[in-house]
Order: structure tokens, then sequence, then C-alpha cells
């Protein structure tokens, strides 16, 4: 049955909170997660799993802002982000994972872990 | 269908205060106003009904009268500037947002996915008529349209909407098509194998993607993992369907 799903209504069990960042931000973390998904040795499944999550999350980020921009922009204005970031929502788990890559930069390390 | 038969309401800031608006000056500038805006059918005047003098706005088979006091309040209510000018400029586009004629559906109409309840919790295909300024208007059939005519202008409808211009940008696994005006983006729908036949192109989709749709912005699709982690943290409501399941979609 077609069926309408309300906002944030797919996901009660994890709460995603946004990390503001920009296209390079975005690009280069998709870059270290997809080295460190490849290089020897590989992470534990459920490990591997929780960050091809993120990479989708990643993909999806840029297309949700493009759908639905109105709130975000309401968001991104109040929070001072610059124009060109948009949030990227994960969850602790996911965050946890993202920190445990070894030669995750600083930068990015900060931006993923600021929620404002 | 949203609309706002005034025009676009005054910036928020700084702060207005409504101003009344004067009936007599309605029916002044309407004196003189509509008599210019007659011509291809439309006849809108100014006449005297049981409830004092009226618009009156005759097209094809629809006929539409509203009182002056009642536009004044209305535009009262729309902050429109109480001013010569402005009223002129409510009027002219409260008469522009008259009700859509079955000729001008069956000439221009394209049919969209538009909700069919104000909760919206559910899209369905609508016959909209581009207008002025890029604005779209629904069609509501008429009493007296029978069957076989809303059957023509709805099939018409259909027909023209797969001919609107839509543009498709990717964005990682997501496809993203966009029309101008974005009202008009759902239309694509229409025709979803042809979107299926693009994305392929451009290795993307497959058997399981799902279309997310919210009437009057771009329309996404994307596999179904990739869709329900987009739709997962949206922010405004949607519908969110199979591409095999567009073709269930009813009419509003």
């Amino acid at each position: 049955m077609p069926g309408s799903i309300p906002p944030a209504a797919h996901t009660p069990a994890a709460y995603r909170a946004p990390r503001w960042l920009g296209p390079q931000q975005r690009a280069q973390l998709a870059a270290v997660i997809r080295r460190y998904l490849h290089s020897p040795p590989p992470p534990a499944p459920p490990t591997a799993s929780v960050l091809e999550a993120v990479l989708t999350e990643l993909e999806v980020a840029s297309a949700r802002d493009h759908m639905w921009p109105h709130r975000t922009l309401i968001a991104r204005i109040a929070a001072g982000h610059p124009n060109e970031t948009v949030p990227i929502r994960i969850s602790d788990s996911e965050l946890t994972a993202v920190l445990s890559i070894p030669d995750l930069p600083g930068e990015l390390r900060d931006a993923l872990t600021c929620t404002t | 269908m949203t609309t706002r038969p005034f025009g676009h309401p005054r910036p928020v800031l700084p702060p207005t205060r409504r101003q009344p608006v004067d009936p007599h000056l309605v029916a002044e500038v309407a004196a003189e106003l509509l008599p210019k805006l007659n011509g291809d059918g439309l006849v809108v005047k100014l006449v005297d009904s049981d409830n004092g003098p009226a618009v009156d706005i005759i097209e094809d088979e629809r006929h539409l009268r509203e009182t002056v006091c009642a536009l004044a309040r209305e535009m009262e209510h729309a902050q429109v500037p109480a001013t010569r000018d402005g009223i002129a400029e409510a009027l002219a586009a409260w008469i522009d947002h008259r009700p859509v004629t079955d000729r001008q559906a069956r000439t221009f109409g394209v049919a969209v996915l538009d909700w069919t309840d104000s909760t919206c919790t559910q899209v369905g295909w609508r016959v909209v008529v581009p207008r002025s300024h890029n604005r779209l208007l629904p069609w509501t059939p008429s009493a007296d349209t029978d069957d076989r005519t809303v059957h023509q202008i709805r099939s018409a409808a259909l027909g023209r909407a797969a001919t609107v211009p839509v543009r498709m940008r990717i964005e990682g696994q997501v496809a993203l098509y966009t029309a101008t005006p974005v009202e008009l983006s759902t239309a694509v729908l229409v025709d979803p194998w042809r979107m299926l036949a693009e994305m392929a192109y451009h290795g993307l989709g497959g058997p399981t993607t799902h279309m997310i749709i919210t009437p009057g912005r771009p329309v996404a699709a994307a596999e179904q993992h990739v869709a329900e982690r987009l739709v997962a943290e949206a922010s405004e409501p949607h519908q969110y369907l199979r591409w095999n399941m567009i073709s269930d979609l009813r009419w509003v």
C-alpha cells in the first residue's frame, strides 16, 4: 500500500544529531572511510556495516538539503554555519565508529564532535 | 496546492500593523481597474448585488462573485497596503487566482502530484494550469463537467506531463529531478520507466528503486537502502513509494 512517512518516523531507535560539514569535508571523510574499509586488516563486520551506513549518509545529505531546504536553512543561519554546509545526521554508534578510524584528520574529528 | 490569492505577503521584518481597508476605496479602484482586465473570454465587472457592490468574474462556465466588503476584509487580513496601488495590485492578483475553466484545463493542463488531504498523508494526481508569473493553479471539475470531459482533460494532462522538461541531477547515489517552475517537477513521475532508464544509464537505481515525493519540490529516486536513509531524517512531509507503485496513484 502506498503510505506516507511523517518526518523522522523511520528511526525511533537512534537519534541522529546533525554535524555540519562542507562539501570538501564530506568528500574527505568519505575518502577516509573508504580507505579504512579497504585497507588491511579490514574492520570487523559490524563496524564495517556501520561505516557503510555513514557513507550512505554522506551521499544523501546533500540530496536531502536539495529536497527540503527550508528548515535546514533556518538552522544554518541560527547556528552561523557557512552556506555550503549541510547537516550530516549520524547516530552515536556511527560517530564512535568514525572516530575509531586511526588516521581521521583532526579537523574532521573536531567538526564531527561539534554538535552546535 | 497552496495559493496566495492576494499575492505574496510582505517580509516578516519590520513588523507590520494591520491597516483597515476601506471598501469604498476598493470599489473605486475596482471601477478603474476591472475594464482593463476584460478580454480573451474573461469578463470582470463591478455589479450591484443584494449585499452591496460586488465583483463578478465570468469566464467560460465559471462564475465567481465576491462583495467589495468581503474583499476589503480579506485584504485587511492579508495585510494588503490600504493604498490605491496596494489595493489595485491585490485585486489583480485575486483575479489572477480565479478558478481554472474546463477549456483552459483541456488546452494547458499538466498532471502533477499533490496532497490529497490537508494533513499531507497521501498524494494523487491533479491537473494544474500555468498562469502568469509561473504560478500553477489547480483545476477542479465544475458541477456541470461530465465524466467524459473529465477523462479527456486528465488524459491530455498526463500526455502533457510527459513532455515537461525535467533536469536530472545526481547527488551521490540519489537522482534528483527538477522542472521549472519547481512545482511541475512531479510531472516526471508519469513515466517512471524513463526515470529508471536514465538512472541505469548513470549506474544508479535498480529493481528496488524508490521515489521520494513532496508535492512542489524536486523528486528524488534511489535504491531502497539509500532512499530509506534519505527519508529517515526528512524535515518535511513526503511520500515514499517503490517505483512500480506510482501507477496505483489516483486522481485528487
